[in-house]
């Protein structure tokens, strides 16, 4: 299975990774138990750095797409089928849209909601 | 007397196999592969022009030449005089140095081919990137034979190592033989995960060709790695045995042997070299 990034795309590498190996997995390319290459090998066959494929694999573990089992490497997880089907920004967006538009209802503005999420986010993250 | 002979005929044969047949062969090669694959039909081939790579051609068919000429000089001026010494160079160091020149020419191509792949990756630039999903395992190249045989041999190394420090031999340098070989062992071990998992140099190069010179190339490593160890084996051996005139013999044939694994590994016939044709152009 061959993977193909366009570095001139708008949308960042790691996505383009996850995009295309949850791809691999619903068309059945990848199945669950297939090994994957390291991060090194894939960083250095894409000619990009290491950190790119090391978040787009982290991601996609955290999605239970891909697991990794110690120094034997990584590998396409049992449920990764299903779980590739999840769209988790769909979710997001509509888990948000409820709660948005609650506080609408409630009378809330637009800005004030802005201002409530960013400041949410940050002290999260902060 | 019967030693010097000997040394004299393996002399002259590292002499011509390194520096006349094995140059002869790489450069029909490698005018093969500009004769039936033209600038014109492969352009990806050629990161500058034709002309510039058959000068460094020219170059190193030079150079070799030259070395040629200066071991067969060295043979007939260290047969001459009777106590078998070059200007009071015996033939250990003698070859050592000899060896560092017969290799220097081929230091020439490999620096340019280094020039030639970070221009050819320049040139590439590509936009897109390809990758195959497919891990790379260091099992994947060598047969479990080999790395037993590897493994065997570094063993039996450090046994014989162990053995010999029984007798107080003035020479002997001890465990430091088996730090020695286990650092160099561990270079090997280095450049052989630098071949699987480094960046590949040759952008266009078709992922089946890369396997099969990865293959090549680990097991190159890994027989030199083998033949080094039983090589300084060998030369302990002899010293214990008094045969001290037979190390230079062993550590000529033991250059020869490499050498000629390192030449092999340029195998053209397998090559895809469609990969190198002109793009089609998008109408």
């Amino acid at each position: 299975m061959e993977i193909v990034i366009d570095i001139d795309d708008q949308m960042p590498l790691f996505a383009q990774l996850i995009g295309q190996i949850k791809g691999a997995v619903l068309s059945g390319e990848l199945r669950p138990g297939d090994a994957l290459p390291s991060i090194r090998q894939l960083a250095n066959d894409l000619d990009v750095n290491n950190k790119t494929v090391a978040k787009a694999y982290r991601l996609l573990e955290r999605d239970s797409v891909l697991q990794t089992k110690g120094y034997r490497g990584t590998f396409v997880h049992p449920d990764a089928k299903a779980n590739s089907a999840v769209d988790l920004k769909a979710w997001v967006a509509g888990k948000l849209g409820a709660t948005i538009d609650e506080l609408r209802e409630s009378g809330v503005t637009d800005s004030e909601i802005r201002i409530a999420f960013g400041e949410v986010m940050s002290r999260r993250s902060g | 007397m019967l030693d010097q002979g000997l040394f004299y005929c393996v002399f002259f044969s590292q002499v011509l196999f390194i520096s006349f047949v094995l140059p002869r062969r790489l450069l029909s090669r490698l005018r093969r592969v500009a004769d039936e694959h033209p600038p014109s039909l492969y352009p990806r081939l050629y990161p500058v022009s034709i002309e510039r790579m058959k000068r460094v051609l020219r170059i190193y068919s030079l150079l070799n030449h030259l070395v040629l000429l200066t071991g067969l000089g060295l043979l007939v001026v260290s047969i001459l005089p009777p106590e078998g010494k070059v200007l009071g160079w015996d033939s250990g160091s003698l070859l050592t140095l000899y060896l560092a020149l017969q290799f220097s020419p081929l230091a020439v191509v490999w620096s340019s081919v280094l020039v030639y792949s970070s221009l050819m990756k320049k040139k590439a630039g590509r936009r897109t990137r390809k990758a195959q999903l497919h891990r790379r395992r260091f099992m994947d190249f060598l047969s479990p034979p080999m790395i037993g045989a590897a493994i065997f041999v570094y063993v039996a190394f450090v046994i014989l190592i162990i053995y010999f420090r029984q007798f107080d031999f003035p020479w002997f340098g001890g465990y430091l033989n088996i730090l020695g070989v286990t650092a160099t062992n561990l270079f090997f071990l280095g450049i052989v995960l630098h071949i699987i998992y480094g960046k590949r140099k040759d952008p266009y190069q078709a992922y089946e060709d890369r396997l099969r010179g990865i293959a090549f190339n680990v097991k190159v490593i890994v027989f030199s790695s083998i033949l080094m160890t039983v090589s300084i084996a060998v030369d302990v051996i002899l010293r214990a045995l008094e045969l001290e005139n037979l190390i230079a013999v062993s550590t000529s044939l033991y250059f020869q042997i490499v050498a000629a694994i390192c030449y092999r590994s340029f195998q053209i016939d397998d090559i895809n070299f469609e990969v190198y044709r002109e793009e089609p152009l998008i109408t």
